[in-house]
């Protein structure tokens, strides 16, 4: 459970969230998250350890507005997520929040430059130009210039991890979301991931959020919060 | 769906096609459509009577738009093929606005005629005589003597077998063909909104001719093409039902096709919604990915349409001359495309919504 008190004031913080429950939908209803509370202020990093099946995704998911929690409030930069509409929360994940998933999930069809301009495609217009410029500089953030032609299936794991990570950033958003972001690259390649990761956000201004099993990622981070029988434990900050 | 698409089209052009050809046909041998026929009885004419008759009636046919056309038909005997049995259809009025009957060569004679009657053979007349061109002559015999008669054209007037006929303009026929034993036939035509008052007029001229052997001239209305519009109809619908359950069978193949589509798809799909994208705008990408198919097919089938219209249909139709080609079916090709869209639209309906209920929380465990 959360050890930051049972009421939170809004702080307008990137990230907030207050008492969040989850809990399986179907026949289990079974609580996967109780009660979990915590604060990402602006340029931190959180990360979330947890056991295979601990609920660690399913937070993400919920940290992500790709699902609502069953009870709790979910704030981004102070603003309560429960009420938004469907169109929204699309909005909010477009321009707010940037995604690295473990398996890349890049588009097999789009060539890296339009895998990274995905996101420009949607949420608040913009214009060629202004795309341009905003996936040429996250490219380049991440050293896959000259790639932008090249297809997913061309490139190895890390380079297809950096091209999800300047799609991550390509709208400039306040918070990153990563899930296991290093979870099918091997250690060195994982540990070249992190260190991008970590810099591109950081120079973004933007806080980022890692879901992971490995304890060494996990308290590199600002904080570390571990999940552990559906709760959120906040361990003491490590550093980033 | 290109198949039902073609099928619109098809049955587009085969009811213009088999409109134009069967009414044409009917046209060719019973007279145009909707006619008033009045079969006369010999004697009930004079020769002054009829000039003043055939006068009236042009003048009151004329003056609603229409036309008059008086015919009989007798037996003429011509030298060259004595005993061969030969039909003269003498004729006042204008033949070709009342009979369909185009000619292969030539042109229909002065009404007159010159120093010779001048006459129009049908095909099987011009092959008995051994004429196969026009201002050819031959020899025919009149009360007054065998006579030469000029040939200005070669009808086909869609008799067939051996009946051999000659058309003669009355004012070039010195026998009084028109008072002939046989039983006579006037034809009155008239656009459709006037045969009302053609009817009218014809009934008016009976009434004051006072004649009482005319009483028996009924002027009764033929629409000469009304079964063959209603056979063509019947066609028409079952061909159209044929065109309209094939675009529903492909309907089904694209719902098919998107939904299979939609299941491959789903992990970019989902992606993309973690992305950003909006429940309407992953409809859109899924609408229009099938609306794309349906725009192509239906630019083939205009395509194929179009290169049948033009080129293939025109090779079967033969050189009757009874018809001409058919024209592009502009309409049928519009509805195809729209037939196209609505079923791309329709059998991607179902995919669409499956699209957007997809769960954006699968991208992380894609």
């Amino acid at each position: 459970m959360s050890d930051q008190g049972s009421t939170i004031s809004s702080t307008g913080a990137p990230l907030e969230l207050r008492k969040i429950d989850i809990r399986l939908t179907g026949e289990s209803q079974k609580l996967l998250v109780r009660e979990a509370s915590g604060v990402v202020s602006e340029g931190e990093s959180v990360g979330i350890l947890g056991k295979s099946g601990s609920g660690k995704t399913s937070l993400l998911s919920v940290l992500g507005l790709m699902s609502k929690p069953t009870g709790g409030e979910l704030l981004l930069s102070g603003i309560p997520t429960s009420g938004l509409s469907d169109a929204e929360l699309a909005r909010r994940r477009n321009e707010d929040i940037g995604f690295v998933f473990q398996s890349y999930s890049l588009i097999g069809h789009l060539n890296v430059f339009e895998n990274v301009a995905l996101p420009c495609s949607y949420g608040k217009p913009m214009s060629k130009k202004q795309t341009t410029v905003a996936v040429t500089e996250q490219l380049r953030a991440v050293g896959l210039e000259g790639f932008e032609k090249r297809r997913p299936k061309s490139l190895s794991g890390g380079e297809q991890q950096r091209v999800a990570i300047a799609r991550a950033l390509v709208r400039s958003p306040r918070l990153v979301l990563a899930d296991e972001p290093t979870g099918a690259l091997d250690t060195a390649t994982g540990l070249q991931i992190l260190e991008h990761l970590a810099s591109a956000t950081s120079r973004a201004g933007a806080c980022l959020v890692v879901v992971t099993h490995d304890q060494e990622i996990a308290r590199a981070m600002d904080q570390t919060w571990v999940l552990r029988d559906a709760e959120l434990h906040h361990e003491v900050k490590g550093r980033r | 769906m290109l198949l039902g698409v073609l099928a619109i089209a098809a049955v587009s052009s085969a009811d213009q096609l088999v409109t134009k050809y069967l009414i044409a046909e009917q046209e060719q041998l019973h007279g145009r459509a909707q006619t008033f026929a009045s079969v006369l009885n010999p004697g009930t004419l004079d020769g002054e009577d009829l000039a003043g008759s055939l006068e009236h009636l042009n003048t009151v046919a004329e003056s609603v738009g229409g036309k008059v056309l008086y015919t009989v038909s007798s037996p003429i005997t011509v030298p060259s093929v004595r005993g061969q049995n030969i039909e003269r259809v003498a004729y006042a009025g204008d033949f070709a606005a009342s009979y369909r009957v185009p000619l292969s060569a030539g042109i229909w004679p002065r009404e007159s005629g010159g120093f010779a009657p001048e006459v129009v053979l049908n095909e099987q007349a011009a092959a008995l005589l051994g004429i196969d061109e026009v201002a050819q002559t031959f020899a025919i015999d009149t009360p007054h003597g065998t006579k030469t008669a000029i040939v200005t054209g070669i009808a086909q007037d869609g008799l067939v077998g051996e009946e051999a006929r000659i058309y003669q303009p009355q004012g070039s026929v010195d026998d009084a063909g028109l008072l002939s034993s046989e039983p006579t036939t006037m034809l009155l035509t008239a656009p459709g909104d006037k045969q009302i008052a053609l009817q009218q007029f014809a009934a008016d001229f009976l009434a004051q001719r006072g004649n009482p052997s005319a009483g028996s001239m009924e002027f009764m209305r033929q629409d000469t093409v009304d079964s063959t519009k209603n056979s063509v109809a019947v066609t028409k619908a079952a061909f159209l039902t044929a065109g309209i359950l094939t675009l529903v069978v492909a309907a089904v193949g694209v719902l098919n096709v998107g939904l299979a589509t939609v299941g491959e798809r789903s992990e970019e799909l989902v992606i993309r919604r973690a992305l950003g994208a909006t429940k309407v705008q992953i409809f859109g990408l899924v609408m229009g990915s099938s609306l794309i198919i349906g725009v192509v097919v239906a630019a083939i089938s205009a395509v194929i349409v179009s290169v049948s219209a033009v080129f293939v249909v025109p090779r079967f139709m033969g050189t009757t001359g009874l018809v001409g080609g058919i024209d592009l079916p502009f309409g049928a090709l519009w509805f195809g495309l729209v037939a196209a869209l609505i079923t791309s639209f329709l059998g991607a309906l179902s995919p669409a919504i499956k699209a957007t209920k997809l769960d954006v929380a699968q991208a992380l465990r894609s």
